[in-house]
């Protein structure tokens, strides 16, 4: 089974890198992930809950952004599940599976899973933007907050790492 | 062509959709031969086992960022007003905050927001839980934004749109070179450290392959070097358009003004009671005393300033010279604008070319839409409302 | 539908020209898809028995059901309900309506009986003593077919193909046939919408457990239909641009940069054409194990054509 070889990680990087500049070149913005997220969950809340939308001034602007279908950030996503799917099936890694450490539960797991997406769906919309968004392509342009935000990620991450120890390793 | 291509977020709107598909369909494809669809893997990352993610996002941004440098430095792309769209405005404390959140999100859940979508796309549960955690979190923020101190939080430590060096002051060719040097830095020490965690588990460290490596690290330090040399390139260029401030003719002032103003920023720097007398539309009374305070230095420079003389101007006032944009003299001043604009257009005569035709045209239409007046018909054989009255005028109003 | 000429399009005269909604698309998906089930169940059913799984056999039955679903579709749309049976009255041999009413007709005989010969003789006995079945007395009408579908077995499978292509075609017509509206005005449109749906056919059979031989003989007919379908599209696309009329310009317009762009190369071309396409490509060379996802977006990318179709012929 070739399902654990992956590319050499830096020629990966130079190709994402290539496609974040042509990103950039073509379109003048960087990659991102969670303001798609965000649109579409506000989207979902609003066929359900129309009213708290309208009350709730973050909703709100997210909604009067128009319609999902007509986000750049959105079709860019539907990109990264449709390119995300071909490059698994193709290298033999699409299989229906809970990736998981050696010595934690299934239910746990994706307990954690949720949790963790939750803590960074609030991350993500403090600081403007997810390690794509912000880190990478803001890290790209040099921008003084991107940089930051990137330390500080792997600096929360490294902090928390050990704590979490029993979930990976 | 001018690179962004403007028209994809404007009048081409839906074929940016589509070029955000192809984009993303990269991205995806990349992050998950990256390996990065695989919690196990991305977690790796916090125990010093696998520096995957290390690795590959700083060799990303590295190419990306030189890129945009060599490319900036060539005059292909403008950075300064790229960056005022393409990266969010620094907001220090939520994003040191933010970050540090994102981390903890990262190793609980194994994934990054963009990771997750890419697990969950190959079919990885854990991965789905993660995108819809996000979305989740994304409402909970909205809600907590409704508290006064989480909005003011939110907006703290505000530094707008700043890059490093600006902030630095440094040519960003410079800073370039020095993230390309921490970055290789980085890598070497990352594998050191990979190394170690193997033999302290008691593992062979796997025998990373070299040439793709070598090809790497060279490819990089080349571009970084690229982009030094292009230092030397665009510092004059901007130098010397600085000092000679380039002109502009009133007809395509007279273009711009009614097709694109929001590119503009005019300048007129007549004496004040002249300027509010009549002066070109949009423009901005800024008399010599006015313009020392205007505070051009500061300006983010994105729109194009026009000078306005009563005349043609010399040079630039040094105040408006350190205007980091664009600087346009308006050709002839204000005489010159009055003369092209602001008066009828001679009809041209029945032989006149299709240029000269058109040149009428355009002239007639520039002049009915600044002053009011009802064009004079363009074809030669017209009569009516022309200076030069011909026999036969028939219904003339 | 509020009752429409067809070869008007007055703003003046109809106050709404936006009269079909979704009910039409998703009619004229399903009505495509029970096209290509028919189509694609004939060819798979010349061969031998043991290579059969049972739902390759069992998927004949799906074209009937796919077809009362869109019906009822159809129906929700229909303004004067109650006058269905009008169409049923008459024959008009220029309209195409009355073709497709007619057509809907053959199809459930033609389908059922290919079904109940596809069916094996103890799945027949099962069938026949069927509590609800034997209620109505039905137990000996389905041996009866299941023994005539088994004597003229080339001649079922061969009405059913005719009948798919037929239905398939008429699918695409049914918008051709109104020349006033440009997007539709085009005869690319019946054949179209035929590989279109023998594609969906295939994505819909390989939802599920097929036997080798079935999955790899479908993934080359979808294949096929795929590579059909880009060429149509891309003729379709081409013949509205560089036709004399500014009517089509414009509806070209629509795709090539108007309102309908980012949908219609996202969802069809990319999502439903493209990316099945490498992934089945994928499936055959590298041998990989097949999954959900390409008939999934197979599926999808069919359904938005119609969709995408309907709505800007009405734009």
């Amino acid at each position: 089974m070739d399902s654990d070889r992956f590319w050499n990680p830096y020629l990966a990087g130079i190709a994402l890198g290539l496609v974040l500049l042509t990103s950039f070149v073509l379109m003048g913005r960087g990659l991102g992930a969670s303001g798609a997220s965000h649109r579409i969950g506000v989207y979902g809340l609003d066929l359900v809950a129309s009213q708290h939308v309208d009350r709730t001034p973050a909703l709100h602007a997210a909604k009067a952004d128009g319609h999902p279908l007509d986000d750049w950030l959105v079709f860019e996503v539907l990109g990264v599940l449709l390119g995300g799917g071909v490059a698994a099936y193709t290298a033999g890694r699409m299989k229906r599976e809970v990736l998981r450490g050696p010595r934690v539960g299934l239910a746990l797991r994706l307990a954690l899973a949720f949790g963790g997406g939750l803590i960074m769906g609030v991350a993500a919309r403090m600081a403007r933007g997810c390690t794509s968004g912000q880190a990478l392509s803001g890290g790209a342009f040099l921008s003084v907050g991107a940089w930051a935000f990137m330390f500080a990620v792997f600096g929360g991450g490294y902090a928390l790492a050990w704590f979490v120890r029993k979930e990976w390793t | 062509m001018s690179l962004p291509l403007e028209a994809l977020a404007t009048t081409q709107r839906e074929v940016g959709l589509v070029v955000a598909v192809g984009i993303g369909v990269g991205f995806g494809f990349v992050l998950e031969r990256a390996g990065f669809g695989r919690a196990p893997k991305l977690a790796a990352q916090f125990y010093f086992r696998d520096l995957t993610v290390l690795k590959v996002m700083f060799s990303g941004i590295v190419t990306a960022m030189l890129g945009l440098v060599v490319l900036g430095g060539l005059g292909v792309i403008d950075l300064r007003a790229l960056s005022e769209t393409a990266v969010s405005a620094t907001n220090l404390w939520p994003m040191v905050i933010g970050g540090l959140l994102l981390g903890v999100g990262f190793i609980v859940s194994g994934y990054c927001p963009g990771t997750s979508i890419v697990a969950a796309a190959s079919g990885k549960v854990d991965g789905v839980f993660t995108v819809v955690g996000v979305i989740a979190g994304t409402w909970v923020y909205s809600e907590l934004m409704v508290i006064p101190a989480v909005a003011k939080f939110h907006q703290s430590g505000d530094l707008g749109t700043l890059l490093i060096w600006q902030w630095l002051k440094v040519p960003p060719a410079a800073v370039a070179a020095g993230v390309v040097v921490m970055a290789l830095g980085m890598f070497v020490g990352g594998e050191a450290l990979e190394r170690w965690s193997a033999r302290r588990r008691g593992v062979e460290p796997s025998p990373a392959p070299r040439a793709p490596r070598r090809i790497a690290f060279a490819a990089m330090g080349t571009v970084a070097a690229l982009g030094l040399v292009t230092l030397a390139l665009p510092h004059r260029t901007r130098a010397e358009a600085r000092t000679a401030p380039q002109s502009l003719a009133p007809r395509d002032l007279a273009g711009r003004v009614l097709e694109a103003p929001w590119t503009l920023r005019i300048l007129d720097l007549r004496p004040q009671a002249e300027c509010m007398a009549k002066r070109i539309p949009g423009a901005e009374c800024a008399p010599p005393e006015v313009l020392a305070k205007l505070g051009l230095k500061d300006d983010p420079g994105v729109r194009d300033l026009v000078l306005v003389g009563p005349g043609a101007l010399a040079a630039a006032p040094p105040a408006a010279a350190s205007y980091p944009g664009r600087v346009l003299l308006l050709e002839g001043g204000f005489a010159g604008w009055t003369a092209y604009a602001l008066t009828r257009p001679a009809l041209p005569a029945a032989a006149a070319t299709p240029a000269e035709l058109a040149e009428y045209q355009l002239r007639a239409a520039v002049n009915a839409a600044l002053t009011g007046m009802k064009p004079s018909p363009p074809p030669p054989p017209a009569a009516g409302g022309a200076p030069v009255k011909k026999k036969g005028g028939g219904c003339s109003s | 539908m509020t009752e429409l000429d067809l070869n008007r399009h007055n703003l003046y005269i109809d106050p709404h020209l936006s009269v079909w909604g979704w009910e039409i698309a998703v009619y004229l998906f399903l009505g495509g898809l029970a096209a290509g089930i028919m189509i694609l169940t004939a060819t798979l059913g010349r061969a031998p028995p043991a290579e059969r799984s049972r739902w390759g056999r069992l998927l004949v039955f799906a074209a009937p059901v796919a077809l009362s679903v869109g019906m009822l579709a159809l129906l929700l749309d229909l303004h004067a309900k109650l006058h269905v049976f009008r169409f049923y009255t008459t024959l008009r041999v220029t309209s195409p309506m009355s073709w497709g009413a007619w057509i809907l007709i053959a199809i459930y005989p033609a389908t059922i009986l290919h079904g109940l010969g596809s069916l094996t003789a103890a799945e027949i006995d099962r069938l026949a003593a069927w509590r609800p079945l034997r209620a109505l007395r039905l137990g000996g009408l389905v041996t009866w077919g299941a023994g005539c579908a088994g004597r003229h077995e080339g001649a079922v499978r061969g009405a059913n193909a005719v009948l798919g292509v037929a239905l398939g075609v008429y699918t695409g017509v049914l918008l051709s046939n109104l020349g006033a509206r440009a997007a539709w005005n085009s005869a690319l449109l019946g054949p179209l919408f035929l590989v279109s749906g023998v594609s969906a056919g295939a994505a819909l059979s390989m939802l599920g457990p097929l036997s080798h031989a079935e999955h790899a003989a479908l993934r080359r007919w979808d294949l096929a239909a795929i590579g059909l379908e880009v060429a149509l599209l891309l003729l379709y696309l081409l013949a509205l641009a560089s036709g004399a009329e500014r009517s089509g310009q414009g509806a070209a317009a629509l795709f090539l940069g108007g309102r309908y762009t980012a949908p219609f190369w996202a969802l069809v071309v990319i999502a439903g054409l493209a990316v099945p396409f490498a992934l089945e490509i994928a499936a055959g060379r590298h041998g990989r194990r097949p999954t959900l996802v390409a008939p999934v977006l197979g599926l999808i990318g069919g359904l938005s054509l119609r969709w995408i179709l309907v709505l800007a012929g009405q734009a």
